[in-house]
């Protein structure tokens, strides 16, 4: 289940990248959003699952398909220049820092300890449970995250409006 | 749910700036701002109250000497000294960013909402080992200073250099974000401070995700002090930026990020004892890099503001190298050398305003005769560029002289030759600021169309570049005083790292 949810993650991210037509790109978005949905269903926690789904591939998708269509630019646009060396160069990094990743989760002692003891496996996290922990443990994270929000809002305005 | 006394101590302070913000926010709907003159002056009094609020009430928390926390946050001395630093930096900016509005014609209450939004989430950020609280901070300081570096939307270059510096802010903050989740993942805890005795008890400490986890961790903070290679944003968000906002982002940002990582590095983690030997090897490389290529760059600039971001990038060098010495004593000078520094830079970008370069005017050539013009402005730009460049008796001298002290003692003595040789380089761009103020004539062309502008009137940048420059000056004869009075019982009472 694992590696067919990660396969769904990694070829959405890629097609994404890949991707010419904006719109299919961005529906490429919604296939990643469902394999990280699919991943936290596995990690025994359906309300992570649902809120990916409702937020991100309901909600910000459709924000973001909204955005492609009022521009009406579906088409990538050329680059001015062409840019040979540092296309080269950046695949040569992202296949340095991919080998890296690799290398660093196969030789973690730490996560071969956790494959090995199995941590004891919590309880599937509920809805009740998330509004105890934010209420009650993150509270203060809670309301700056709230007061970030607003920050954003504020910002945002203070960039586009235009008789501001 | 009801708070304790102690609880809204901790709080308050956060909540001061945020509630002023929203009423700032909240007054600017009025259309008639950019018309009326006492509506503006009503907003820039709400944003100075709300930080005066907050000066005054972390003062008396620091006098009474409580220590109060409500959940992650802990308002320790370390915080209250961190939150004074940057609500004075704010109120400077507030009192230039009056005079330095007006003369772009670009006065809006949004830019003040922002401006608190990103105090509180400054205090919030230097204030708690617990990581969600951390990044929160994080970000709720920098995304209003995206939003403020292209503020002034009437210049179009102001776009490009808040985009510049959201992009390249938005990957550094995810790999600040990144870390901090490794570390959790194999901890367990999100709180740091507990984090690294969890590590050490299971034998992780020296895991290579660990130190992966680390790295990213100092990663994120190292793109706020704008330490090389994470420093390419800082001319562009600079020269982008209003010159106050300049101004607060070198300092505030820096000051903080600093604090932060003095926090979590030495502090938290300090039970992971791999971690910090490697984090001293690797800011002992980068602040070598940092100082020179910050120093050189700052050499050929022709742009009083890019030079003064050069130079902001060298000074992060310097504050590096006090965490390479690492001692107690040499993160005391980093406080003492951070205040001092607030002083300069909020004096140093204070005088374009004072002297109203607007713009894109702000190359040498503008500044040339200033200095005989405006006599008071031209003894204050001596008294900051001199500390600048660690001139004695000035305060910028003895930041740098407790940190080369304790560099040598530590064994580093060829780190503090090149920092020695470093603010001897950097002399030459901040007498040339000098030079351009006292001893160039103004060109004929400059002359006439000068006479044609009204003169400039900046009083309130020009008093809190006086405030500043007189800082400096008092950070040189009372350099003991400050330290062993501030910075000292900061670091003794806020981190336990003196006794």
């Amino acid at each position: 289940m694992f590696i067919t949810f990660a396969f769904v993650t990694l070829l959405g991210a890629l097609g994404m990248l890949l991707q010419k037509n904006v719109i299919v790109a961005g529906l490429c978005m919604v296939a990643t959003f469902f394999g990280v949905a699919g991943l936290f269903l596995l990690l025994a926690n359906p309300v992570a699952a649902a809120l990916q789904i409702i937020v991100y591939s309901g909600a910000i998708m459709v924000l973001v398909l909204f955005v492609i269509m009022m521009l009406n630019s579906h088409e990538e646009e050329a680059a001015q220049t062409a840019r040979p060396v540092q296309r080269w160069v950046s695949v040569a990094l992202v296949a340095a820092l991919a080998f890296g990743a690799v290398k660093l989760v196969l030789t973690s002692a730490g996560l071969k300890a956790l494959a090995v003891s199995g941590e004891p496996m919590p309880g599937a996290m509920t809805l009740q449970k998330v509004g105890t922990t934010l209420f009650a443990e993150h509270l203060l994270g809670f309301e700056v995250a709230g007061i970030l929000l607003l920050a954003a809002m504020v910002g945002a305005v203070a960039l586009t409006k235009r008789n501001l | 749910m009801n708070l304790t006394p102690s609880q809204w101590a901790a709080l308050l302070p956060l909540l001061y700036p945020v509630i002023g913000g929203c009423l700032v926010a909240l007054m600017s709907l009025d259309k008639d701002q950019a018309t009326t003159k006492w509506i503006r002056a009503a907003m820039y009094g709400t944003a100075l109250l709300a930080v005066g609020a907050t000066f005054w009430y972390l003062t008396d928390l620091w006098t009474t000497g409580s220590q109060p926390t409500f959940f992650q946050l802990h308002m320790d001395r370390l915080a209250q000294f961190t939150g004074i630093f940057v609500v004075v930096a704010a109120a400077l900016t507030i009192l230039q960013g009056w005079d330095h509005f007006h003369q772009e014609g670009w006065v809006k209450g949004e830019t003040l909402a922002l401006l608190l939004f990103s105090v509180s989430g400054m205090i919030l950020f230097a204030a708690t080992t617990h990581f969600v609280a951390l990044f929160l901070g994080l970000e709720l300081f920098s995304i209003p200073l995206y939003a403020l570096v292209g503020t002034v939307r009437a210049r179009s270059e102001s776009a490009e250099g808040g985009m510049k510096y959201f992009l390249t802010g938005a990957v550094a903050s995810s790999c600040f974000l990144m870390g901090g989740v490794l570390i959790y993942g194999l901890s367990g805890t999100l709180d740091l401070a507990v984090a690294a005795p969890v590590l050490v008890a299971k034998g992780l400490g020296t895991d290579p995700l660990v130190l992966v986890g680390a790295a990213l961790l100092l990663l994120g903070f190292l793109f706020k002090v704008s330490a090389v290679p994470f420093h390419q944003w800082t001319p562009d968000a600079y020269e982008a930026s209003p010159h106050p906002i300049a101004g607060f982002m070198s300092v505030a940002t820096k000051g903080v990020a600093f604090i932060a990582l003095l926090r979590i590095f030495p502090g938290s983690l300090a039970p992971l004892g791999a971690v910090g030997v490697k984090m001293q090897a690797v800011m002992a490389v980068l602040a070598v890099a940092t100082l020179v290529l910050g120093n050189l760059t700052a050499l050929v600039q022709t742009n009083v503001k890019r030079m003064l971001a050069y130079s902001s990038i060298s000074h992060a060098g310097y504050l590096m190298l006090g965490f390479v010495a690492g001692t107690p004593a040499a993160f005391n000078g980093v406080l003492f050398y951070l205040v001092i520094y607030l002083a300069m830079n909020m004096g140093a970008f204070g005088l374009l305003t004072a002297f109203g370069l607007v713009g894109e005017k702000t190359t040498f050539d503008d500044l040339r005769g200033l200095g005989w013009k405006r006599p008071a402005m031209g003894v204050s730009a001596a008294i900051i560029m001199l500390s600048l460049a660690g001139i004695p008796p000035m305060g910028g001298f003895y930041g740098k002289y407790m940190i080369f002290r304790e560099l040598v003692a530590t064994g580093h003595v060829g780190m503090a030759i090149l920092g020695v040789l470093a603010s001897l380089v950097s002399a030459y761009y901040y007498l040339r600021f000098l030079v351009a103020l006292f001893l160039q004539s103004p060109g004929a062309e400059a002359e006439r169309l000068a006479s044609d502008r009204p003169a400039v009137h900046a009083p309130l940048a020009g008093a809190s570049v006086l405030v500043c420059a007189a800082i400096v000056m008092a950070g040189g004869f009372l350099q003991a005083f400050l330290a062993n009075g501030f910075a000292r019982r900061a670091l003794a009472d806020g981190l336990g790292l003196l006794r």
